[in-house]
This record gives structure tokens, sequence and C-alpha cells, in this order.
């Protein structure tokens, strides 16, 4: 029953342990500290960083031990409290005003109506705070954002796994989920994206405040939080939400630089950003490219800031490369590829035959094509069929289609250019290489500041069009704060710590029982290789079928249907999991492991193999699972 | 003469800034900020701001019937 305020508590571990760290490197750069807000910000996503870097070091070494882990927490967030004490009496003692923000030439808005959206971007988070606190059942955090951080902890080191795709990718928030695994469990590495997800909305806060004021920065940070795409993202341990935290910051502070012409530091702190952005996802490069193209187009057209420009793409390059490079370095050393698996066709393959080469801008990822009529349509494409694009609960949702056009019949706000820039480029580049709409969630903070810039320049409407688009954008807002409160209804009684975790697993997992199973009765030296990907549940360790055959052609070795067990016991194996779909619909596994398993049942009449468990699990989509836990003798 | 100026007591000091900071706070909460100066910024012409309120209802319309099936 109290398990939720367990994982809670390692929350609020994890967060002042981080603000520990990143306030003295916030402090020592002297940037970043104009208000409370922007202080806390910068200092979290420092420490975050800082934080990440430490426990990958600790890996390198083999000491990755969950007591070790957990001391050095405690004395963290001891030293994160007296960092805020510290700094609240700093700021009683000289009596600053909080959030004091440029004065701007509009109104700003009226405070029932920020009070409301406030409102409806907290019922949004506490509905994402809801689902988040229920055990993990996504399918890419069981496969490997979760999956890696544990067999990291059981290891004691951030080690090569060679079946495993995942092992050499930028790997900074799955730092953060092993952090949280050895003080809690998943449920806490949930709940860390779900707060990165909040500190977003204040980051995109900090981005827009020199733009628009303070108090219509909120309104910025509020819509980004409604995104329905953002918000679901937090209701799970992935790394899109991080990738989009760190980005914006590195925008916001790179743009401080340039555009404003303040303090070269905050290049520094750009660099910083930037090197968490590439630690978190390869994605990252893109939006650096697009970045730097903007570059390229500021200091073409405005030649006052060449030289911030040149500055600028100086530091932040070598300190974000510092940060964040060492992660390619880790990639190409074990892979001969810094992108493994992108890029395949330049950098060559390490493993005999090439058989992991994969294509990088495969067809089947592009629907839209790449084409100039398909780049016209792809905005109303991806908002409209969401589906096509990796599906509805990572969609962006119609605000920005229908607000950003709006900047195209308002003023022109200074320096509102270069983030639209940004984002057209990165879109053009997303459109290019692959079109998920998930990837286009770093954009979403940029456009949140010029959607507020139109609901500004809204003001100036004729009273009817302005109530007419206000009561749109109003009914938006709030479907995308109810839509979270809905989703939530199931996970509410495990989050109140009314309903057990394994019972909820036991609704929502398909492969709950086959762990259940594997935990309670395999050995200590037990090594599974299962058809199904989810592998976090599981205890053991676990092999993912299709990489070990891409790699090894283990099939290909299996002439007569009784060497079955026997190949595979052979390389270690003592179990495996065979999974299937025996309904009409829904996922579609790759045959071979049951193709095989079957035959040496056929053949020797089930000597060798021996089920332990064979249950069905039915899918929300009607599709009906068949797993069975099987013993290798 | 001039009287003499007593001494202030400290702990008064930080009840009259605590006391300040509350009557701050309580204006704040209650009291209407006014308008901010200068905004003297054209009004923007009715037939843009049909266009745009007009594509808003469109997409937001489109939007919903396409997700509730309907389209």
């Amino acid at each position: 029953m109290f398990a939720p305020f367990f994982s809670l508590l390692s929350l609020a571990t994890i967060a002042l342990a981080s603000y520990g760290l990143g306030r003295p490197i916030v402090r020592g750069l002297g940037v970043g500290e104009e208000d409370r807000l922007s202080t806390a910000v910068w200092s979290l996503a420092a420490g975050l960083v800082a934080a990440g870097m430490f426990l990958a070091a600790l890996g390198l070494v083999g000491l990755l031990y969950p007591w070790l882990i957990g001391v050095l927490s405690v004395a963290a967030s001891f030293w994160g409290i007296g960092q805020l004490v510290a700094a609240c009496s700093r700021q009683r003692d000289e009596a600053t005003a909080a959030g004091e923000s440029p004065p701007v030439p509009w109104p700003s808005p009226p405070r029932w109506m920020t009070g409301g959206i406030l409102l409806l971007a907290a019922l949004a988070c506490l509905g994402s705070l809801v689902s988040a606190m229920a055990p993990p059942t996504a399918g890419d955090a069981l496969c490997y954002h979760l999956e890696l951080p544990k067999a990291f902890l059981a290891d004691h080191a951030v080690g090569y796994l060679p079946y495993s795709e995942n092992s050499t990718y930028p790997l900074l928030a799955e730092m953060w989920y092993l952090w949280a695994l050895a003080l809690d469990g998943g449920v806490a590495a949930q709940l860390v994206h779900w707060g990165l997800g909040v500190l977003l909305g204040l980051a995109t806060v900090v981005l827009a405040t020199p733009l628009v004021g303070r108090p219509w920065a909120w309104w910025a940070g509020a819509t980004v939080v409604l995104v329905p795409g953002v918000n679901n993202q937090m209701t799970a341990p992935l790394n899109d939400v991080a990738l989009v935290l760190f980005v914006t910051l590195a925008v916001a502070a790179w743009w401080r630089g340039v555009a404003g012409g303040e303090s070269r530091r905050w290049f520094v702190l750009a660099g910083l950003a930037a090197g968490g952005a590439l630690g978190t996802k390869y994605l990252a490069m893109v939006f650096a490219a697009a970045v730097a193209i903007a570059s390229v187009w500021i200091f073409w057209r405005h030649a006052p800031r060449r030289r911030s420009v040149l500055e600028a793409a100086a530091i932040v390059t070598v300190v974000a490369i510092s940060v964040g490079g060492w992660w390619y370095v880790r990639a190409a050393w074990h892979r001969g590829n810094p992108v493994y698996p992108f890029l395949s066709e330049v950098f060559p393959s390490t493993s005999p035959g090439g058989t992991d080469q994969h294509e990088t801008l495969p067809a089947s990822k592009s629907p839209l094509g790449r084409n100039p009529l398909g780049a016209i349509v792809a905005p109303w494409q991806v908002t409209m069929h969401p589906e096509r694009f990796g599906g509805r609960g990572h969609q962006l949702g119609v605000l920005l289609l229908a607000a950003v056009p709006g900047v195209l019949v308002v003023r022109r706000l200074r320096g509102l250019g270069i983030l639209l820039g940004v984002g057209l480029v990165y879109g053009v580049l997303w459109y290019l290489l692959r079109q998920n709409v998930r990837f286009l969630l770093p954009v979403v903070p940029l456009l949140s500041v010029a959607v507020v810039w139109v609901w500004i320049e809204m003001g100036r409407f004729p009273l009817v069009p302005r109530l007419a688009a206000g009561t749109a954008f109003a009914g938006i807002l709030a479907l995308y704060a109810v839509v979270p409160l809905a989703r939530c209804g199931d996970q509410v009684a495990v989050a109140l710590g009314l309903e057990s975790r394994e019972d909820y697993l036991l609704r929502h997992e398909p492969t709950w029982q086959a762990a259940e199973v594997s935990n309670q009765w395999f050995p200590a030296e037990a090594q599974l290789l299962t058809q199904d990907y989810r592998a976090f549940h599981f205890q053991c360790r676990v092999t993912r079928e299709n990489v070990y055959r891409r790699a090894t052609r283990y099939d290909r070795q299996i002439t007569d249907p009784a060497d079955f067990s026997r190949t595979l016991r052979e390389a270690g194996f003592t179990h495996v999991l065979l999974a299937e779909n025996v309904g009409d619909q829904g996922i579609r596994y790759d045959p071979t492991l049951s193709r095989l398993a079957e035959a040496q049942w056929s053949a020797c009449a089930g000597d060798g193999l021996v089920t332990l468990a064979d249950y069905r699990f039915p899918d929300v989509d009607g599709g009906v699972r068949r797993y069975r836990l099987v013993a290798l003798r | 003469m001039i009287a003499p100026l007593g001494r202030s007591n400290p702990k008064a000091v930080g009840r009259r800034r605590r006391m300040h900071g509350a009557h701050r706070l309580v204006a704040w909460t209650l009291l209407d900020q006014g308008s901010r100066p200068n905004e003297n910024a054209p009004p923007v012409a009715a037939w843009r701001a049909w266009i745009f309120a007009g594509w808003v209802v469109i997409v937001t319309g489109v939007y919903l019937a396409t997700m509730l099936g309907w389209l």
C-alpha cells in the first residue's frame, strides 16, 4: 500500500539531488539566475546531466551498486535541500521580487484566464501522474529503456551487450532510469519521465519569457504540457520528452546569446543542454543541424551578430561534444559505427557477414514520400491522421495547426522568426528523414511561443472573430485537459495503493505471468531467449530471438529438429519464451523460434523441451497472444 | 533642536517587512493590475481576423470529426 509513496519519495530524492548538483554549476556560470524559476530550471537540468554522466562513469568502472547509489543519492538530496534553503534565505534577505520579467508593450493576460489555462495544464499533469504511477507496460520501455538499466544494475557496469541493438545508443535518460531503479523500481523510473515533462513546461516558460514576457510565457508552458503527444509520453519511461527538454533549453540559452546579445556564458549553458540532448537521442543531431542552418542564415543576414554566431557555434559544439559525445565514441568502439544502427551504409558492419545492416531511410518510414507536394500537405496529414505516422497517442493535436498560421496576419515579433526558422528547417529535415509524429515533438515548445504571440495579437481583433477563435482554442485546451484524466481511470486504484502492482500487471502486461514463473523458479544463472521484446519484468538475463538470429544465424545450424534444444543450450540459453498471436488481429511475431520448437516436439515427443507455463492473453486490439515458457533439457 | 531618532527594533523591522509582503500579496490577488501604457497598436484588419478565425474554426471542426470517425 505504501509503494506509491516510496516511488514519489524516490522522485523527490532524484529531483533534490539533481538540484543540488546543478546549482553550483549555474552559480559558477553566472547566468540563468534572473529569478527563482529560471534558477530552478537551469539547476535541475544541469544537475540531471551531471548526475547522468556521473552514473555512466560509475558504470564504466564497474561500481553500479544499488546501495552505493542510494547512499550518494541521500547525501546529494540533503545537499540539494541545503542549496534550496540557502537560495531562499538569500532572496529573502535581498528582498528581490519574484519573476520580474522585461517590460513589454502589450497588456498582460487577465489573471483569471492565466489561472484557467494553468488549471487545465495542472489537470492534464495530474492525469498523466496517475497513469505514471501504475507499473510500466509500454513496449519500448520494457524492451530497452528499462531493460538496459536493469541489466546494467545486475552487472554493476555499463557494459556492451552484443545481442542488444540498443545497448550502444545514447543512454543518458537510461542512466536516470537506472538511478530510479536502484532507489525504487520501474514506477519511480516512469515518474522521472513525468517529472521531465513538468520541467519541460517550465523550460518553455524560460524560453518564452524574453520574447513575450513572463505573464504570457506561462501560457506557452501550459500549452506544451497540454499537447497530447507530450502528455502521453509523460506516462511512460521513454526518452522523447527528455530530448525535447534539452533541445528547448539549448535553444533558450543560445537565443539569449545570439539574438538577445547577452553574455557568451549563455553559450556554455547551451552547450551543456545540447550535450544532454545528444546523450539522450540521435535525433538531437537533426535538431542541431536545424540550428546550424538557422545560424548560417543569421550570419548572412545580420552582420552585427556574426561574431556572436561564430562564438556560439564554437562554444556550443565543444561543450556539447564533451558532454554527450562519449556515447558515440562508445558505439564506435563496440560497433564500428558511432550512430549504430543508422548510417550502416557509410560505416562498415563489425559482425561477420554484415548481419546488422539496417537501411537508414527506408521508404516504409516515409508515408508521405519525399516530394514537394507531400511536404506541403504534411502539417495537415500529421494533424488529421497521426495513426499513419506512429499512432494517435503521440499526436501533436490540432492547436499548432490552427494557431501558428496566425503569424501571417499579425505583427512580427522580434526574435520569434529565429524560433520559427529553426522549427521550419527541422520540419523539412523530419520530412526528408523519418516521418514519425513523435519525432516532431522537439518543435512543440518553439511553436508554442508563436501560438502565444498569436493569442496576444488576438486582443487587437474585432470582437466577433476574436470570440470565435478564442472559443475554439478554449475548447481544444479543455479537451486536452480532460483526455488524460479520462485515460487514467484504470490506473487510479494501483496509483493510490488500493490495488497491488502484481494484480495490475496480471491484467495489463502480457508477459507478466511468464515473468512471475521465471522469477520464482529459474536458477540464478538462467538465460532466456524470447520471441517477445518485453523483457523488463524478467529478473533473469533476456535475449531477443530476432536480434540473436540476425547476429548468429543459429537457425541455419539446426539441420535436425531434435538438435534445437541442444544447440541453444550449447549457446548458453536455459529457457525460451515462445510467443504467437492466435487471433486475427494485432501484433505479429516472427515464427522462427516457435517453428523450431514445434518441430522438435513433433520429432521427439517432448524430449528436451519442458513446458513451464502456457497461457493466453487478450489484447485490447482484438488479438490473442499465446505464451509458452519452456525449459531446455 | 532636532529630536533624536529612536533606535529601531530589528524584530519590529522584520515584522513590518513581512506585513508589507502580505499586503502586497493580498493586493495582487484581489485588485486588477490595470492596463499597461504604450499600447497604441492599431487593430488588426477585419478581413484578416475573419480569415484567421474561419481557419481556426474549420480546422478544429475537421479535426474533431476525423478523431470521432465521422470523416
